[in-house]
């Protein structure tokens, strides 16, 4: 099946929510999917599900703190999918910022999830991709990286360090044919944002997973907001002097 | 944070869990359940006050909508409990398979559609959308997990069926399902003059078409009181007039935006006498009659192409009534309302009459029965709405009649003990972590 046309995708993260939305737009494409969990009870449910939508589906394990074993998971999809045109890199948490604030090794277990194990796995894909010649590379940044707010910088320097890392990336790539592609999120309705109490600027994973679907298929690399109107609130958030920004409660 | 139920009940919230897999559902309600009256929603479509909980603890399911395994040759699929009958038919009109019942919209979840055991406009053939429920999983807040069906757990199976979300937690369910050759329906439309004309048509059209249901203009009194519209329908055996099954199903990018949507609650209601009594003299006087070929689901689920619209009715909303009386007092029974409601002034737009069939229902408070149904909705005016309603509710048990409880926000706890024989069998299985306000109401939770 090497020489069909079907897209081979690997996506790390593969139940979380905003994931999930863009398997299922791939499986209506008829891609070949290969998906990355932690639990696989859940991803047996996503599998089940995607593969009715249209997908072939293969699941494996990871725990993406491990990070010894990045690189054998990452070598198995490769050797499964024999080319992989798309990875999404979608995992991550919402640490709980007060405690991080108080207890090291919970701020860096928090950094371990959402930014170490990011830019390791990053760094595997991307030379595997170098040597195919080809692929696309997305992966999930923040609006909250954009600024380090008082309520929420563990998170937001975590997401920081992904859309710089991937920046750098994309530029590494330029020549080789590989596109690297960050998705800035505003709020989304997720199991990270359940007990938030929710307005105008929420946006659902299935409306931010369109346009990761849309940006996958056609974009440049780059940076992009989702929805597309976070561009604008973030550029007045960055124009926010430091002195007013550490007065203000968010 | 406030939830409101489609008819515009509404209640705060102050607890929300909304699992993201069927097999979190267990864990959340038992944590959600510790002070008492959790209630399990899904996509919040009953009219009353059924989906509202007393302690404002709810678990939300919408986000469990996976189809777990799909079998053609069956023809059978298990979904998670949260998926919404219109996803499910984007997903399975391409391959030629429907759900055997469905009701008046597709916005529901399967869940939803279980614990109501809700009826379709093919009733008088097919039964209930629980006819076709093969075995679901049952969670309970005392951590009971029962997998049911006819043959096992078969009272915690007839108990749950349309036992109003108060049995515990559906998680999953498997459905039997059919197949159809096109995604056309042939419609056939009558008018008619008076009441008495539509059980006539009735009795020559119901048993040879698989659809019925009758429109009616609730404001029109005298000799026309009771004249309507009465439709016929069915599956055309092929595609050959036109619309493929897989043109039929909407990549789910697109579900959303073809749609017409009311984007805010209007500050008043345009639906008055006035409003009413043209737009319903107008229908009744413009609606094409004769034979017509439509997507099944555009006229299975007619106000799924208005988004939001419980929203037209104003700040208040609206409540509906629903009642099916048997068919030996249908007749006076369904007269009498027709001239309550016309005394009083008011009127529904979307008033609904239909026969069921004899099939037996498959759960203990099951609302469907022999008999003809009549459903209305009203602008909701307090006080005078409230005492219009309880007039109704009195001439459906004078009738040896029930009340639907997804539809019903006002009814009494005399009117469930009169219109359910089954309740005293039923009352063993209420979980006693889960309440709503409908449950105390009609007393069944304390």
């Amino acid at each position: 099946m090497s020489n069909d046309t079907r897209k081979r995708i690997l996506i790390v993260g593969a139940t979380s929510a905003i994931a999930e939305a863009c398997a299922r737009l791939w499986a209506q494409d008829g891609a070949q999917l290969y998906l990355i969990a932690r639990n696989l009870q859940k991803l047996a449910l996503v599998a089940a599900d995607l593969q009715i939508r249209g997908a072939t589906v293969q699941q494996a394990q990871l725990d993406v703190d491990q990070l010894d074993q990045h690189g054998a998971v990452v070598d198995a999809a490769f050797r499964e999918l024999e080319r992989v045109d798309v990875v999404l890199v979608a995992h991550g948490v919402l640490p709980d910022q007060p405690l991080c604030e108080q207890s090291v090794a919970a701020m860096l277990e928090a950094m371990r999830t959402n930014a170490i194990s990011v830019v390791s796995l990053l760094t595997l894909v991307a030379n595997k991709m170098q040597a195919q010649g080809s692929g696309v590379i997305a992966v999930i940044g923040s609006v909250a990286g954009d600024r380090g707010r008082k309520s929420n910088y563990v998170y937001g320097s975590a997401k920081a360090m992904v859309a710089a890392f991937a920046e750098g990336l994309a530029g590494r790539m330029q020549r080789s044919g590989v596109r690297v592609i960050v998705v800035k999120p505003g709020f989304v309705d997720t199991p990270m944002t359940v007990a938030f109490k929710k307005g105008l600027l929420w946006a659902t994973p299935h409306a931010v997973a369109n346009i990761i679907h849309r940006r996958v298929a056609v974009a440049r690399s780059g940076i992009f907001y989702a929805p597309r109107f976070w561009r604008a609130i973030m550029v007045l958030v960055r124009c926010i002097p430091a002195g007013l920004l550490y007065r203000l409660n968010i | 944070m406030k939830i409101s139920s489609w008819g515009g009940v509404s209640g705060s919230v102050t607890r929300l869990a909304r699992p993201e897999y069927s097999t979190d559902i267990a864990a959340q309600l038992q944590s959600l359940a510790t002070p008492g009256n959790a209630l399990v929603i899904g996509n919040l479509r009953s009219y009353g006050d059924e989906a509202l909980s007393p302690t404002g603890c709810y678990l939300q399911t919408t986000r469990c909508d996976r189809i777990l395994e799909l079998d053609q040759t069956t023809p059978n699929v298990t979904v998670e409990c949260g998926v919404l009958v219109d996803a499910l038919e984007d997903r399975l009109m391409p391959l030629g398979l429907m759900l055997p019942v469905t009701p008046g919209t597709a916005m529901v979840t399967v869940g939803g559609a279980i614990a109501n055991d809700v009826h379709g406009k093919n009733h008088h053939c097919a039964g209930t959308f629980g006819c076709f429920v093969e075995e679901f999983e049952l969670v309970r807040t005392t951590g009971e997990v029962l997998v049911c069906s006819p043959n096992q757990n078969s009272e915690w199976f007839a108990g749950t069926i349309g036992g109003m979300g108060l049995t515990g937690a559906i998680t999953r369910a498997t459905l039997r399902l059919r197949r159809i050759e096109s995604p056309l329906l042939k419609v056939r439309s009558m008018r008619f003059g008076r009441l008495e004309e539509f059980f006539q048509l009735d009795e020559q059209h119901r048993n040879s078409h698989e659809y019925t249901v009758a429109w009616i203009d609730c404001l029109a009194t005298g000799r026309a009181l009771g004249r309507g519209i009465y439709s016929v329908a069915d599956h055309i055996p092929s595609a050959s007039t036109g619309g493929t099954l897989a043109s039929a199903a909407r990549p789910p990018a697109q579900a959303r935006t073809r749609r017409i949507n009311v984007p805010f609650t209007l500050p008043i209601s345009p639906l008055n006498r006035v409003t009413l009594a043209l737009m319903n003299a107008a229908y009744w006087r413009l609606y094409p009659t004769g034979t017509q070929y439509v997507n099944f689901r555009k006229w299975l689920y007619p106000l799924d192409a208005i988004g939001n619209w419980n929203r037209l009715y104003g700040p208040h909303g609206f409540r509906q009534f629903q009642c099916v009386v048997p068919y030996d007092r249908a007749r006076a029974a369904i007269t009498q309302m027709l001239q309550t409601i016309a005394a009083r002034g008011e009127g529904s737009l979307l008033a609904v009459l239909k026969n069921f069939g004899s099939e037996p229902s498959p759960g203990l408070m099951s609302f469907p029965m022999p008999g003809t149904t009549l459903a209305l909705d009203f602008v909701h005016r307090g006080e005078r709405t409230a005492n219009l309603l309880r007039e109704l509710h009195r001439i459906t048990m004078e009738a040896g009649g029930r009340i639907y409880a997804a539809k019903d926000a006002c009814s009494a706890p005399e009117h469930l003990e009169h219109g359910y024989p089954n309740l005293s069998r039923f009352r063993p299985f209420l979980d006693p972590g889960i309440g709503s306000l409908l449950a105390q109401r009609l007393r069944l939770i304390a």
